[in-house]
Protein backbone atom coordinates (compact mmCIF):
# COMPACT_ATOMS: atom_id res chain seq x y z
CA UNK A 1 0.00 0.00 0.00
CA UNK A 2 1.08 3.64 -1.18
CA UNK A 3 2.94 5.50 2.28
CA UNK A 4 0.17 7.92 2.76
CA UNK A 5 3.42 10.80 3.64
CA UNK A 6 4.84 10.16 0.43
CA UNK A 7 1.70 10.56 -1.65
CA UNK A 8 1.19 14.02 0.23
CA UNK A 9 4.64 14.97 -0.57
CA UNK A 10 4.04 14.34 -4.31
CA UNK A 11 1.19 16.23 -4.80
CA UNK A 12 3.08 18.71 -2.91
CA UNK A 13 5.81 18.91 -5.50
CA UNK A 14 3.37 18.48 -8.38
CA UNK A 15 1.65 21.76 -6.95
CA UNK A 16 4.85 23.72 -7.03
CA UNK A 17 5.43 22.54 -10.59
CA UNK A 18 1.87 23.89 -11.66
CA UNK A 19 3.04 26.86 -9.90
CA UNK A 20 5.63 27.39 -11.44
CA UNK A 21 4.14 26.35 -15.17
CA UNK A 22 1.01 28.33 -14.47
CA UNK A 23 3.56 31.95 -13.80
CA UNK A 24 5.48 31.05 -16.89
CA UNK A 25 2.67 30.60 -19.36
CA UNK A 26 1.47 34.13 -18.07
CA UNK A 27 4.50 35.73 -18.52
CA UNK A 28 5.16 34.87 -21.71
CA UNK A 29 1.32 35.61 -22.85
CA UNK A 30 2.02 39.23 -21.88
CA UNK A 31 5.36 39.19 -23.54
CA UNK A 32 3.60 37.52 -26.87
CA UNK A 33 1.15 40.78 -26.67
CA UNK A 34 4.10 42.95 -26.53
CA UNK A 35 5.47 41.22 -29.39
CA UNK A 36 2.64 41.03 -31.63
CA UNK A 37 2.09 44.68 -30.52
CA UNK A 38 5.69 45.35 -32.35
CA UNK A 39 4.94 42.80 -35.31
CA UNK A 40 1.83 45.26 -36.12
CA UNK A 41 3.23 48.49 -35.65
CA UNK A 42 6.64 47.53 -37.69
CA UNK A 43 4.83 46.08 -40.20
CA UNK A 44 3.81 49.45 -42.18
CA UNK A 45 7.90 50.33 -42.25
CA UNK A 46 8.57 47.31 -43.16
CA UNK A 47 6.01 47.36 -46.05
CA UNK A 48 6.90 50.93 -47.29
CA UNK A 49 10.88 50.20 -47.55
CA UNK A 50 10.14 47.12 -49.45
CA UNK A 51 7.96 48.71 -51.75
CA UNK A 52 10.05 51.89 -52.41
CA UNK A 53 13.33 49.68 -52.15
CA UNK A 54 11.40 47.43 -55.39
CA UNK A 55 10.52 50.51 -57.00
CA UNK A 56 14.06 51.80 -56.88
CA UNK A 57 15.44 48.33 -58.35
CA UNK A 58 13.44 48.14 -61.30
CA UNK A 59 14.12 52.10 -62.11
CA UNK A 60 17.47 51.51 -61.24
CA UNK A 61 18.43 48.36 -63.42
CA UNK A 62 18.74 49.82 -66.94
CA UNK A 63 21.84 52.02 -65.68
CA UNK A 64 25.20 50.90 -64.59
CA UNK A 65 25.39 50.65 -60.76
CA UNK A 66 28.47 49.25 -58.88
CA UNK A 67 27.04 47.97 -55.57
CA UNK A 68 28.95 45.20 -53.76
CA UNK A 69 25.90 44.27 -51.89
CA UNK A 70 24.08 43.77 -55.31
CA UNK A 71 26.53 41.61 -56.95
CA UNK A 72 25.95 38.58 -58.41
CA UNK A 73 29.06 35.91 -58.22
CA UNK A 74 29.89 32.48 -58.12
CA UNK A 75 27.94 31.21 -54.91
CA UNK A 76 30.54 28.56 -53.01
CA UNK A 77 30.25 29.30 -49.21
CA UNK A 78 26.91 29.79 -47.68
CA UNK A 79 26.50 31.76 -44.68
CA UNK A 80 23.69 30.15 -42.48
CA UNK A 81 22.07 31.64 -39.69
CA UNK A 82 20.15 30.00 -37.38
CA UNK A 83 17.85 31.15 -34.59
CA UNK A 84 16.81 29.89 -31.91
CA UNK A 85 15.99 30.95 -28.33
CA UNK A 86 18.02 30.94 -25.18
CA UNK A 87 16.17 29.28 -23.07
CA UNK A 88 13.96 25.83 -23.32
CA UNK A 89 10.30 25.27 -22.25
CA UNK A 90 9.08 26.24 -25.11
CA UNK A 91 7.55 22.70 -26.61
CA UNK A 92 9.07 21.85 -29.67
CA UNK A 93 10.05 25.09 -30.69
CA UNK A 94 13.67 24.54 -30.77
CA UNK A 95 13.99 21.11 -31.94
CA UNK A 96 11.57 21.66 -35.17
CA UNK A 97 13.61 24.49 -36.02
CA UNK A 98 16.80 22.43 -35.32
CA UNK A 99 15.92 19.72 -37.20
CA UNK A 100 14.98 22.03 -40.50
CA UNK A 101 18.33 23.60 -40.54
CA UNK A 102 19.91 20.19 -40.46
CA UNK A 103 18.38 18.95 -42.98
CA UNK A 104 19.11 22.73 -45.19
CA UNK A 105 22.34 22.01 -44.54
CA UNK A 106 22.91 18.59 -45.76
CA UNK A 107 21.28 19.55 -48.57
CA UNK A 108 23.32 22.52 -49.05
CA UNK A 109 26.09 20.43 -48.71
CA UNK A 110 24.97 17.26 -50.80
CA UNK A 111 25.02 20.60 -53.62
CA UNK A 112 28.42 20.92 -53.11
CA UNK A 113 28.34 24.36 -51.48
CA UNK A 114 30.54 24.99 -48.36
CA UNK A 115 28.19 25.97 -45.08
CA UNK A 116 29.31 28.54 -42.69
CA UNK A 117 27.14 29.20 -39.49
CA UNK A 118 26.04 32.06 -37.50
CA UNK A 119 23.99 30.54 -34.36
CA UNK A 120 21.78 33.02 -32.09
CA UNK A 121 20.56 31.51 -29.06
CA UNK A 122 22.13 29.22 -26.40
CA UNK A 123 19.50 26.08 -27.66
CA UNK A 124 21.34 25.87 -30.77
CA UNK A 125 24.90 26.25 -29.05
CA UNK A 126 25.15 22.34 -27.65
CA UNK A 127 23.53 21.22 -30.93
CA UNK A 128 26.14 22.28 -33.37
CA UNK A 129 28.68 22.32 -30.93
CA UNK A 130 30.47 18.56 -32.08
CA UNK A 131 29.49 19.24 -35.90
CA UNK A 132 32.24 19.71 -38.69
CA UNK A 133 30.37 23.28 -39.52
CA UNK A 134 32.67 25.94 -39.13
CA UNK A 135 30.66 28.29 -36.16
CA UNK A 136 31.45 31.61 -37.36
CA UNK A 137 29.74 33.74 -34.73
CA UNK A 138 27.78 33.02 -31.80
CA UNK A 139 25.11 35.57 -30.11
CA UNK A 140 23.16 35.02 -26.64
CA UNK A 141 21.35 36.85 -24.13
CA UNK A 142 19.90 38.93 -26.85
CA UNK A 143 16.67 40.76 -25.38
CA UNK A 144 13.46 38.37 -25.50
CA UNK A 145 12.08 41.29 -27.56
CA UNK A 146 14.04 42.15 -30.32
CA UNK A 147 14.98 45.85 -30.67
CA UNK A 148 17.01 47.19 -33.85
CA UNK A 149 20.57 46.87 -32.37
CA UNK A 150 20.19 43.27 -32.32
CA UNK A 151 19.56 43.43 -35.81
CA UNK A 152 22.41 45.95 -36.84
CA UNK A 153 24.46 44.10 -34.98
CA UNK A 154 23.87 41.03 -37.03
CA UNK A 155 23.80 43.23 -39.67
CA UNK A 156 27.17 44.71 -39.69
CA UNK A 157 28.91 41.24 -39.19
CA UNK A 158 27.14 39.61 -42.20
CA UNK A 159 28.03 42.52 -44.81
CA UNK A 160 31.51 42.50 -43.46
CA UNK A 161 31.91 38.70 -43.97
CA UNK A 162 30.03 38.85 -47.07
CA UNK A 163 32.15 41.68 -48.44
CA UNK A 164 35.11 40.34 -47.35
CA UNK A 165 34.14 37.27 -50.03
CA UNK A 166 34.37 35.03 -46.79
CA UNK A 167 30.76 34.10 -47.65
CA UNK A 168 28.46 34.28 -51.33
CA UNK A 169 25.54 33.95 -49.99
CA UNK A 170 23.66 34.42 -46.56
CA UNK A 171 20.76 32.21 -45.64
CA UNK A 172 18.27 32.78 -42.73
CA UNK A 173 16.81 29.75 -41.09
CA UNK A 174 14.16 31.43 -38.60
CA UNK A 175 10.62 30.46 -37.23
CA UNK A 176 7.81 32.06 -39.24
CA UNK A 177 4.64 33.39 -36.58
CA UNK A 178 1.82 32.02 -39.08
CA UNK A 179 -0.46 32.60 -35.89
CA UNK A 180 -0.22 32.10 -32.14
CA UNK A 181 -0.83 28.40 -32.53
CA UNK A 182 1.19 27.96 -35.73
CA UNK A 183 4.84 28.37 -36.03
CA UNK A 184 6.73 27.18 -39.50
CA UNK A 185 10.50 26.94 -39.93
CA UNK A 186 11.64 29.02 -42.66
CA UNK A 187 14.32 30.20 -44.39
CA UNK A 188 14.74 33.13 -45.88
CA UNK A 189 17.44 34.44 -48.26
CA UNK A 190 18.89 37.18 -47.42
CA UNK A 191 22.06 38.30 -49.57
CA UNK A 192 23.08 38.90 -52.32
CA UNK A 193 19.68 40.47 -52.87
CA UNK A 194 17.76 39.73 -56.00
CA UNK A 195 17.03 42.61 -58.17
CA UNK A 196 13.65 42.08 -59.29
CA UNK A 197 13.42 40.83 -62.83
CA UNK A 198 9.78 42.16 -63.52
CA UNK A 199 8.93 45.04 -65.65
CA UNK A 200 7.01 47.68 -64.40
CA UNK A 201 4.89 49.93 -66.57
CA UNK A 202 7.15 52.35 -67.76
CA UNK A 203 7.17 55.21 -64.87
CA UNK A 204 7.33 58.95 -65.09
CA UNK A 205 10.67 59.93 -64.86
CA UNK A 206 11.62 59.69 -61.79
CA UNK A 207 14.20 62.09 -60.03
CA UNK A 208 16.69 60.69 -57.96
CA UNK A 209 18.49 63.10 -55.13
CA UNK A 210 21.33 62.61 -55.03
CA UNK A 211 22.30 59.97 -57.44
CA UNK A 212 20.50 56.63 -58.05
CA UNK A 213 24.12 54.93 -56.80
CA UNK A 214 24.25 56.65 -53.49
CA UNK A 215 20.58 55.85 -53.12
CA UNK A 216 20.81 52.67 -53.38
CA UNK A 217 23.95 52.32 -50.94
CA UNK A 218 21.91 54.15 -48.55
CA UNK A 219 18.73 52.23 -48.87
CA UNK A 220 20.34 48.84 -48.99
CA UNK A 221 21.48 48.65 -45.37
CA UNK A 222 18.28 49.85 -44.29
CA UNK A 223 16.75 47.24 -46.11
CA UNK A 224 18.83 44.43 -45.22
CA UNK A 225 18.69 45.66 -41.20
CA UNK A 226 14.84 45.66 -41.62
CA UNK A 227 14.62 41.87 -43.10
CA UNK A 228 17.00 40.85 -40.16
CA UNK A 229 14.46 42.36 -37.48
CA UNK A 230 11.55 41.00 -38.88
CA UNK A 231 12.85 37.58 -38.70
CA UNK A 232 14.20 38.38 -35.34
CA UNK A 233 10.42 39.49 -33.91
CA UNK A 234 8.98 36.58 -35.62
CA UNK A 235 11.57 34.03 -34.54
CA UNK A 236 10.55 35.72 -30.80
CA UNK A 237 6.98 35.91 -31.33
CA UNK A 238 6.94 31.91 -32.25
CA UNK A 239 8.88 30.89 -29.53
CA UNK A 240 7.17 33.24 -26.36
CA UNK A 241 3.34 31.65 -28.21
CA UNK A 242 5.06 27.97 -28.12
CA UNK A 243 6.08 28.51 -24.92
CA UNK A 244 2.60 29.51 -24.14
CA UNK A 245 0.95 26.10 -25.13
CA UNK A 246 3.64 24.15 -23.64
CA UNK A 247 3.60 25.62 -20.28
CA UNK A 248 -0.42 26.01 -20.60
CA UNK A 249 -0.64 21.83 -21.43
CA UNK A 250 1.94 21.46 -19.01
CA UNK A 251 -0.10 23.15 -16.10
CA UNK A 252 -2.99 21.15 -17.40
CA UNK A 253 -1.15 18.45 -16.69
CA UNK A 254 -0.32 18.77 -13.65
CA UNK A 255 -3.82 19.54 -12.37
CA UNK A 256 -5.17 16.11 -13.86
CA UNK A 257 -1.94 14.64 -12.00
CA UNK A 258 -2.33 16.54 -8.89
CA UNK A 259 -5.94 14.84 -8.97
CA UNK A 260 -5.42 11.30 -9.53
CA UNK A 261 -2.73 11.76 -6.68
CA UNK A 262 -5.41 13.52 -4.38
CA UNK A 263 -7.54 10.29 -5.46
CA UNK A 264 -4.53 7.85 -4.42
CA UNK A 265 -4.11 9.81 -1.28
CA UNK A 266 -7.95 9.72 -0.15
CA UNK A 267 -7.80 6.17 -1.21
CA UNK A 268 -4.86 5.16 0.95
CA UNK A 269 -6.37 7.04 3.97
CA UNK A 270 -9.26 5.68 3.99
CA UNK A 271 -7.45 2.10 3.93
CA UNK A 272 -5.69 2.95 6.53
CA UNK A 273 -8.61 4.22 8.86
CA UNK A 274 -10.52 1.17 7.82
CA UNK A 275 -7.62 -1.04 8.84
CA UNK A 276 -7.41 0.99 12.11
CA UNK A 277 -11.31 0.19 12.91
CA UNK A 278 -10.89 -3.58 12.10
CA UNK A 279 -7.82 -3.57 14.32
CA UNK A 280 -10.04 -2.31 17.27
CA UNK A 281 -12.97 -4.44 16.17
CA UNK A 282 -10.98 -7.47 16.26
CA UNK A 283 -9.43 -6.47 19.86
CA UNK A 284 -12.91 -5.97 21.23
CA UNK A 285 -13.90 -9.26 20.31
CA UNK A 286 -10.92 -11.39 21.44
CA UNK A 287 -11.42 -9.21 25.08
CA UNK A 288 -15.18 -10.78 25.09
CA UNK A 289 -14.24 -14.55 24.27
CA UNK B 1 -8.02 71.34 -56.00
CA UNK B 2 -5.90 67.48 -55.34
CA UNK B 3 -4.12 67.04 -51.83
CA UNK B 4 -1.58 65.07 -51.48
CA UNK B 5 -1.28 62.24 -49.27
CA UNK B 6 1.50 62.45 -46.52
CA UNK B 7 2.68 59.57 -44.65
CA UNK B 8 5.44 59.35 -42.14
CA UNK B 9 6.32 55.95 -41.24
CA UNK B 10 8.94 54.77 -38.31
CA UNK B 11 9.83 51.03 -37.62
CA UNK B 12 7.60 52.16 -34.11
CA UNK B 13 4.80 52.60 -36.50
CA UNK B 14 3.04 55.19 -38.12
CA UNK B 15 3.82 59.05 -36.87
CA UNK B 16 1.52 60.81 -39.50
CA UNK B 17 -0.62 59.62 -41.92
CA UNK B 18 -3.01 62.64 -43.50
CA UNK B 19 -4.47 64.44 -46.66
CA UNK B 20 -2.08 68.00 -47.07
CA UNK B 21 -1.68 71.08 -49.45
CA UNK B 22 2.03 71.28 -49.38
CA UNK B 23 5.33 69.70 -47.91
CA UNK B 24 8.68 71.03 -47.63
CA UNK B 25 11.72 68.46 -46.63
CA UNK B 26 15.65 69.08 -46.30
CA UNK B 27 17.42 66.58 -48.60
CA UNK B 28 21.27 65.77 -48.64
CA UNK B 29 21.33 68.09 -51.69
CA UNK B 30 18.99 71.32 -50.42
CA UNK B 31 15.09 71.97 -49.78
CA UNK B 32 12.54 70.32 -51.96
CA UNK B 33 9.26 71.65 -52.13
CA UNK B 34 5.95 69.23 -53.08
CA UNK B 35 2.83 70.59 -54.12
CA UNK B 36 0.49 67.85 -55.42
CA UNK B 37 0.80 67.05 -59.19
CA UNK B 38 4.81 66.59 -58.50
CA UNK B 39 6.37 64.17 -60.63
CA UNK B 40 7.78 61.13 -58.76
CA UNK B 41 11.03 61.77 -57.02
CA UNK B 42 13.17 59.93 -54.47
CA UNK B 43 15.66 61.74 -52.05
CA UNK B 44 17.66 61.05 -49.14
CA UNK B 45 16.97 63.24 -45.80
CA UNK B 46 18.68 64.65 -43.88
CA UNK B 47 18.74 64.86 -39.66
CA UNK B 48 16.26 68.18 -40.04
CA UNK B 49 12.84 69.31 -39.79
CA UNK B 50 10.06 68.83 -42.38
CA UNK B 51 6.82 70.92 -42.64
CA UNK B 52 3.43 70.64 -43.86
CA UNK B 53 0.58 72.72 -44.73
CA UNK B 54 -3.19 71.92 -44.45
CA UNK B 55 -5.81 74.47 -44.36
CA UNK B 56 -3.21 77.25 -44.40
CA UNK B 57 -1.88 76.41 -40.83
CA UNK B 58 1.98 75.15 -40.53
CA UNK B 59 3.07 72.45 -38.35
CA UNK B 60 6.67 70.50 -38.02
CA UNK B 61 8.03 67.11 -38.39
CA UNK B 62 11.14 66.35 -36.81
CA UNK B 63 13.02 63.53 -39.42
CA UNK B 64 16.42 61.90 -38.50
CA UNK B 65 17.55 61.02 -41.68
CA UNK B 66 15.47 58.70 -43.93
CA UNK B 67 14.23 58.59 -47.22
CA UNK B 68 11.19 60.52 -49.37
CA UNK B 69 9.35 59.54 -51.95
CA UNK B 70 6.71 60.98 -54.01
CA UNK B 71 4.95 59.01 -56.61
CA UNK B 72 0.91 59.69 -57.57
CA UNK B 73 0.48 62.35 -55.35
CA UNK B 74 1.35 60.47 -52.05
CA UNK B 75 4.54 61.23 -49.86
CA UNK B 76 5.95 58.62 -48.10
CA UNK B 77 8.78 59.35 -45.68
CA UNK B 78 10.70 56.44 -44.58
CA UNK B 79 12.63 57.36 -40.98
CA UNK B 80 13.84 55.81 -38.20
CA UNK B 81 13.14 58.23 -35.49
CA UNK B 82 9.82 61.09 -36.30
CA UNK B 83 8.24 63.00 -33.99
CA UNK B 84 5.38 65.87 -34.40
CA UNK B 85 7.02 69.43 -33.56
CA UNK B 86 4.19 69.68 -30.75
CA UNK B 87 4.81 66.33 -28.86
CA UNK B 88 9.14 67.69 -28.30
CA UNK B 89 9.88 68.13 -24.90
CA UNK B 90 11.65 71.20 -24.85
CA UNK B 91 13.77 70.86 -21.25
CA UNK B 92 14.89 67.35 -22.72
CA UNK B 93 15.88 68.55 -25.66
CA UNK B 94 17.75 71.36 -24.26
CA UNK B 95 19.42 69.21 -22.00
CA UNK B 96 20.64 67.04 -24.61
CA UNK B 97 22.26 69.67 -26.15
CA UNK B 98 23.98 70.37 -23.43
CA UNK B 99 25.38 66.65 -22.62
CA UNK B 100 26.30 66.09 -26.41
CA UNK B 101 28.40 69.47 -26.67
CA UNK B 102 29.98 69.12 -23.44
CA UNK B 103 30.88 65.12 -24.91
CA UNK B 104 32.15 66.83 -27.99
CA UNK B 105 34.49 69.26 -25.89
CA UNK B 106 35.69 66.15 -24.03
CA UNK B 107 37.93 64.83 -27.26
CA UNK B 108 37.24 61.00 -26.41
CA UNK B 109 38.27 59.73 -29.54
CA UNK B 110 37.28 59.57 -32.79
CA UNK B 111 33.92 57.66 -32.68
CA UNK B 112 32.68 58.73 -29.07
CA UNK B 113 32.99 62.69 -30.92
CA UNK B 114 30.72 61.57 -34.01
CA UNK B 115 28.21 59.83 -31.87
CA UNK B 116 28.37 63.40 -29.69
CA UNK B 117 27.73 65.42 -32.97
CA UNK B 118 25.10 63.36 -33.85
CA UNK B 119 23.26 63.49 -30.67
CA UNK B 120 23.66 67.44 -30.67
CA UNK B 121 22.30 67.68 -34.24
CA UNK B 122 19.35 65.84 -33.15
CA UNK B 123 18.75 68.21 -30.60
CA UNK B 124 19.28 70.99 -32.39
CA UNK B 125 16.31 69.87 -34.83
CA UNK B 126 14.54 69.07 -32.30
CA UNK B 127 15.10 72.94 -30.50
CA UNK B 128 14.49 74.28 -34.61
CA UNK B 129 11.32 72.44 -35.19
CA UNK B 130 9.89 74.24 -31.33
CA UNK B 131 10.90 77.77 -32.90
CA UNK B 132 9.92 77.19 -35.78
CA UNK B 133 6.32 75.82 -34.53
CA UNK B 134 6.19 79.18 -31.82
CA UNK B 135 6.75 81.11 -34.70
CA UNK B 136 3.91 80.22 -36.67
CA UNK B 137 1.70 81.31 -34.44
CA UNK B 138 -0.69 78.25 -33.80
CA UNK B 139 1.28 77.39 -30.41
CA UNK B 140 2.09 79.48 -27.47
CA UNK B 141 5.07 78.07 -25.17
CA UNK B 142 4.59 75.70 -22.40
CA UNK B 143 4.99 77.64 -19.35
CA UNK B 144 7.86 76.02 -17.95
Amino acid sequence: MPNLKEIKTRIKSVKNIEQITKAMQMVAAAKVRKVQEKVTSFRPFSERIEEVFKNLSTKIKNEDIKEPLLEQREIKTIGVVIITSDKGLCGSYNSNLLRFANNEIKNLESLGYKVKIWLVGNKSFGAFKYTHLEIVNKYSQLPQIPTFNEARMLKNDLIEKFLNKNIDKVLFIYTKFVSMMSFRPSILELLPINKEEKETKSMSEYIFEPDPQTLISKILPEYIENQIYRALLESSASELASRMTAMSAASKNAKEMIGALTLAYNKARQAAITKEILEVVGGAEALEK
Amino acid sequence: MSKLTLEVVTPEGIVFSDKVDFVSAETNVGEVGILPNHIPLFASLKMSVLSYKKDNNLDFITVMEGFLDVNNNKVTILTEIAEMAKDIDEVRAKRSKEEAEAEMMKKAGKEAFEIAKRDAIKANVRLKALEMLEKSGIYRKKQL
